[in-house]
């Protein structure tokens, strides 16, 4: 079923048909999965919200008038969920995800391995795991940039419309993001925040 | 030596400099450890942002979308049917009223006193066609009665004319015609 367009499957489940539902959902479960898990924390309660989202989806595809991609649609309908959901909860969209820089120092002191100098002691799967454990720690809207972006090579202008927010703004939280990344793995390359 | 920007060198990496400063770049780089190093580390960052997250849906989610969708296409049917016995009810009460009058002629004279001009529909023409079966013998003897059979099948098309009414105007919206 993978030659059936977008176009044709919209319709076969506004005809009626839940099959074809099914084959939309699979197509565009990673899009969802991928922006609950970088928005949201909570395990529990990333499976709830994809189902509301896939639930609004079906909902809503009537009004889908394919002005915009299919996929920059269904990514607005999963970010606006889950910003809905972050504000129930009170959480900031813009403020790093840890209360205090020491916290954040200890998680990186994990990652230094034991007592050998950085470079060395800090295998490319340390590294891997701390820019990992350094992208939860990003403020919601840097994640959802940069998971947009190289997760799903989206350009600034699919973004800017998903996150209701100026394609300036986009770009921005995108290069700061990856400064976060880079400056917080310098620390831990001792040999490179020397240099620089 | 004047080092690029982190943003022209995020740019770089990119592809999204114009061709002098890519040009710029690219020359500096080839002089400028420091640079590189930073180009390279920045290339392990847009290394690790290609990593999917590993988290996944429970193996049960597909199935429960599905089955929240289907109670909500049920509700849907239920509309219809509800929308059906109205339809139904308000038949009902129009052919019995029709039943009660149907002779528009003595209704009008009674309540109003008006007289029509008279004119009568004799139906016996219609035996002269004889090719129908003569249903009312079939129910002889029965408690059924051709009627009865006539009203419910009259209903019935007028059930499914309704949800395909309902269906076409729900298309419609959907389609923004
Ligand atoms: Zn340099």
């Amino acid at each position: 079923m993978s030659d059936v367009t977008d176009k044709d499957l919209i319709d076969a489940i506004l005809a009626g048909n839940q099959r074809a539902f099914e084959e939309f959902m699979q197509r565009y479960k990673n899009l969802v999965r991928h922006i609950i898990v970088r928005m949201i924390a909570n395990t529990a309660d990333r499976e709830d919200l994809g189902q509301e989202v896939f639930f609004k989806i079906y909902h809503n595809l009537g009004t889908f008038r394919f002005a915009s991609k299919v996929s920059t649609w269904v990514a607005k309908i999963a970010h606006n969920a889950c910003v809905n959901y972050l504000q129930k909860k009170k959480i900031p969209l813009l403020e790093n995800n840890y209360l205090e820089e020491d916290k954040n120092g200890i998680t990186l002191e994990r990652f230094r391995g034991d007592g050998q100098s950085p470079l060395e002691s800090v295998e490319q799967e340390n590294a891997a795991a701390l820019i990992q454990a350094a992208i939860e720690q990003l403020p919601v809207h840097y994640r959802s940039v940069i998971t947009l972006y190289h997760l799903h090579e989206m350009s600034y202008a699919e973004i800017s419309e998903i996150m209701g927010l100026p394609e300036g703004t986009v770009k921005s939280y995108l290069f700061r993001a990856r400064k976060i990344l880079r400056h917080k793995l310098a620390r831990v390359y001792a040999e490179e925040a020397a240099v620089t | 030596m004047k080092h690029p920007s982190e943003d022209q060198i995020q740019a770089y990496i990119d592809h999204k400099l114009n061709p002098e400063d890519k040009e710029m770049v690219r020359n500096h780089l080839r002089t400028c450890p420091v640079c590189r190093r930073t180009v390279r580390s920045y290339q392990r960052i847009y290394e690790q942002l290609k990593v999917e997250p590993n988290w996944q849906f429970s193996l049960q989610f597909d199935a429960r979308v599905m089955r929240k969708i289907s109670k909500e296409s049920l509700g849907e049917i239920y509309n219809k049917l509800w929308y059906a016995l109205l339809i139904f009810g308000i038949f009902i009460a129009v052919i019995s009223i029709t039943v009660a009058y149907t002779d528009a002629q003595s209704y009008l004279n009674m309540v109003r006193n008006i007289s029509l001009p008279r004119f009568d529909m004799n139906w016996d023409f219609l035996k002269s066609f004889n090719f129908l079966p003569d249903v009312s013998s079939l129910f002889k003897g029965t408690k059924l009665n051709a009627h009865f059979m006539v009203l419910c099948i009259i209903v019935l098309v007028v059930i499914v004319l309704i949800d395909q009414a309902i269906q076409f105007a729900r298309t419609r919206t959907h389609q923004g015609v």
